[in-house]
């Protein structure tokens, strides 16, 4: 089956920009638009732009009629405020279509700036129901991206009671399951008294000692350490369902090869059979989507 | 200056009332709704009431935490639910959904205080909050002492920070280990600690640790040294984490913060190890400043095989003394004997000791030994004790 064959499409599909060189490739699958990391306020990326790079990136990217979202994904401490501000007072002056941030900080700064209308507010986790979305609806912000641990049904939920702003979902790739501020690869060189650097390479994973040959890709850089699920995440079904009512729709390039995110980006958009991407990347899965999880014992507070 | 607040937690009445004698100036509870933790969340709405009365005839305060990051099916009943914690007259609520901050403020005079859940780390988040009607704001345990106090300089909410127990290595909120590795979402109360796993640490095929040596988990917290910079930098509640350890614990943890608070008040602190080696009686696990300092170093990190080790020295929770036979009725908790010298742990004066020369059961039949959990024997004793004097085994 291809995915062009089904509902009205109004979603957007977006992906990582790693360099301008792309963007030709990209047009010409038929992408949307793409995720830009800003530099000093992005993590878990491979790639990202200085605030004055994205100047010229950003016009090509016009010519070519493409979109265009800001990543800032860090967590925002106090001595990250004053570069916030002077980063998003420079950005005003661009032409962008939003700004993709983890932490509400962000949001915050970006209404000095007359920018929180552009604000997608994207924590990973936390965007769980669909009552809390009306929060930020009138915060002003442009949208929100659902978390990646909730059920179809909730997803479905949440769009359908949504106010009038934009849902998007992280709905292809390797997804974070835990993002810490410790350097925990460093750490761990440290104590092994080893001198190699582990950080921001991609052939990383740690396995479980109760589960063996479960691998769970690990990944750190000076922002701290992530760690991903062990499948990667595939939606090609739900999209059936989904493409209508969704915004955006985030395809991650994390530990994908250039080869593999291609071919992702071909049956997300309809120009191959998904099901033929599934028979070559046998390592995907469906996520949360119609797996439920229960509420036992533990919490942090 | 205000004085600080000593915040403990409560997973049930009894360490409640422990946490309040014991010397904390409130407790945090979770009620059976809405609260993480779940299996530290008991507290019924009845139960709930007869701790604010004990609490509020201490002149205490209790804190109820509302602190799921809500499914959709969580949130049925949530304004009856917060309006009965209104009538109840509890002294405020611990939230993180901006749905539940949104309805407690909009249709209750609760005061709400924002969880640690949303890792605030900056004045600009934190004012946000204060703005939209939050009077206070627990801060991500990222946060350093110097960070702790330019926020403070520009705050405009209280702040609380945690002081004691286990962290979450992870950002708090931001986590889904346990959703995925064992399919209990922690932030619905689930979270089945993955992060204290152990694991193998691999690049492609290459096994780069020694076996399953990698580990994610960092040591708990213990701030004793840092706690006279916190209170200087005019934070408002010291907080200490966990809310299912035992009433042996929050004891001793209590009672060494309280001393502590009240000896750097009076200018009369004693040296830092007679704190340090009075709350390590309590502890189970290894501990560190945490990044009060600064970024983490390998000292925080576990590193041992194992993470936790058993702590068996309490033995019996006091429950009544009988002045006219000196006879001291205790309420079993781990095993002791005929011949132990056990210590004496309590709120009201300096540590005793006594030796258990005999012991008693319920049908008043002779023991030599204390060996059923909860059993109440009956032990004769010259000194008078208390209700909730605890009593650990030294010898």
């Amino acid at each position: 089956m291809y995915l062009s064959e089904t509902a009205v499409i109004s979603m957007q599909v977006i992906t990582h920009l790693y360099d301008p060189k792309e963007i030709q490739h990209f047009k010409e699958l038929g992408v949307h638009g793409v995720l830009l990391p800003v530099s000093s306020f992005s993590t878990a990326v491979q790639k990202s732009f200085q605030v004055m790079e994205l100047s010229s990136i950003l016009d090509i990217l016009r010519e070519q009629e493409m979109h265009s979202y800001l990543l800032l994904n860090t967590v925002i401490y106090e001595h990250d405020l004053s570069l916030l501000e002077e980063t998003l007072r420079q950005l005003k002056e661009y032409s962008f279509d939003g700004i993709v941030c983890f932490d509400y900080t962000v949001a915050i700064v970006a209404k000095k700036y007359n920018l929180i209308h552009k604000i997608i507010y994207q924590p990973g986790t936390q965007n769980t129901n669909l009552f809390d979305p009306h929060y930020f609806y009138e915060q002003g912000i442009k949208g929100i991206t659902v978390s990646r641990e909730i059920p179809f049904e909730d997803i479905m939920a949440i769009i359908l009671h949504a106010p009038d702003f934009e849902i998007s979902l992280q709905g292809h790739g390797y997804l974070e399951m835990f993002y810490s501020a410790r350097e925990l690869l460093t750490l761990y060189q440290e104590y092994k008294h080893q001198p190699i650097s582990l950080k921001q390479q991609t052939s990383l994973s740690i396995e479980e000692e109760i589960r063996p040959g479960l691998h769970y890709p690990i990944y750190e850089d000076e922002h701290g350490t992530h760690i991903f699920r062990p499948k990667a995440l595939q939606s090609f079904q739900e999209l059936i369902v989904l493409r209508p009512y969704l915004n955006q729709f985030f395809v991650s390039r994390l530990f994908l090869s250039d080869e593999e995110h291609t071919h992702a980006l071909e049956a997300i958009l309809g120009r191959t059979p998904y099901q033929s991407f599934l028979d070559q990347y046998p390592h995907y899965d469906s996520g949360f989507y119609y797996k439920k999880t229960s509420q036992l014992k533990g919490g942090s507070e | 200056m205000k004085k600080v607040e000593l915040l403990a937690p409560a997973g049930d009445l009894e360490k409640l009332k422990v946490a309040l004698l014991y010397g904390a100036d409130a407790v945090y509870i979770g009620g059976t709704e809405f609260s993480l933790r779940a299996r530290a969340s008991k507290f019924t709405l009845e139960m709930i009431e007869e701790g604010v009365r004990f609490a509020h005839q201490l002149q205490k305060k209790v804190y109820i935490t509302t602190n799921i990051i809500p499914y959709n099916e969580d949130l049925g009943g949530l304004e009856e639910y917060l309006k009965k914690l209104e009538a109840i007259g509890v002294d405020a609520i611990i939230c993180s959904s901006p749905y539940i901050i949104e309805t407690a403020l909009k249709t209750t005079r609760l005061e709400v205080h924002l969880s640690t859940q949303q890792s605030v780390l900056n004045s600009a988040y934190l004012n946000h909050w204060f703005e939209q009607g939050i009077t206070r704001v627990v801060l991500g345990r990222e946060a350093s002492l110097a960070e702790i106090k330019q926020i403070e300089s520009k705050s405009k909410a209280e702040l609380e920070v945690f002081i004691h127990g286990g962290m979450c290595v992870s950002y708090s909120g931001k986590c889904t280990l346990s959703n995925t590795m064992a399919a209990r979402d922690a932030n619905r109360g689930g979270c089945a600690h993955s992060c204290r796993w152990r694991y193998a640490l691999w690049e492609n095929n290459q096994l780069l640790s020694d076996g399953f040596d990698f580990h994610i988990a960092s040591k708990d917290l213990q701030t004793l040294r840092q706690i006279p910079e916190l209170i200087e930098a005019n934070v408002a509640s010291l907080k200490i984490e966990g809310r299912m350890k035992s009433i042996h614990y929050i004891a001793l943890v209590v009672s060494t913060y309280r001393q502590f608070i009240d000896d750097y008040y009076r200018n009369q602190l004693e040296p830092i190890e007679y704190y340090e080696e009075r709350i390590a009686k309590a502890e189970n696990r290894d501990t560190s400043s945490g990044l009060l300092l600064g970024k983490a170093t390998i000292d925080q990190q576990l590193y041992q095989s194992r993470s936790e080790y058993p702590n068996k020295e309490f033995v019996g929770i006091v429950k009544s003394y009988d002045c006219e036979h000196q006879l001291l009725e205790v309420e079993q908790r781990n095993y002791f004997q005929i011949g132990d010298t056990l210590e004496v742990i309590s709120p009201r004066k300096e540590t005793q000791i006594f030796e258990v020369k005999s012991m008693k059961n319920s049908l008043n039949e002779e023991l030599t030994v204390a060996r059923h959990p909860l059993e109440r024997v009956w032990i004769p004793c010259e000194m008078p004790l208390h209700p909730y004097d605890l009593l650990r085994r030294i010898s």
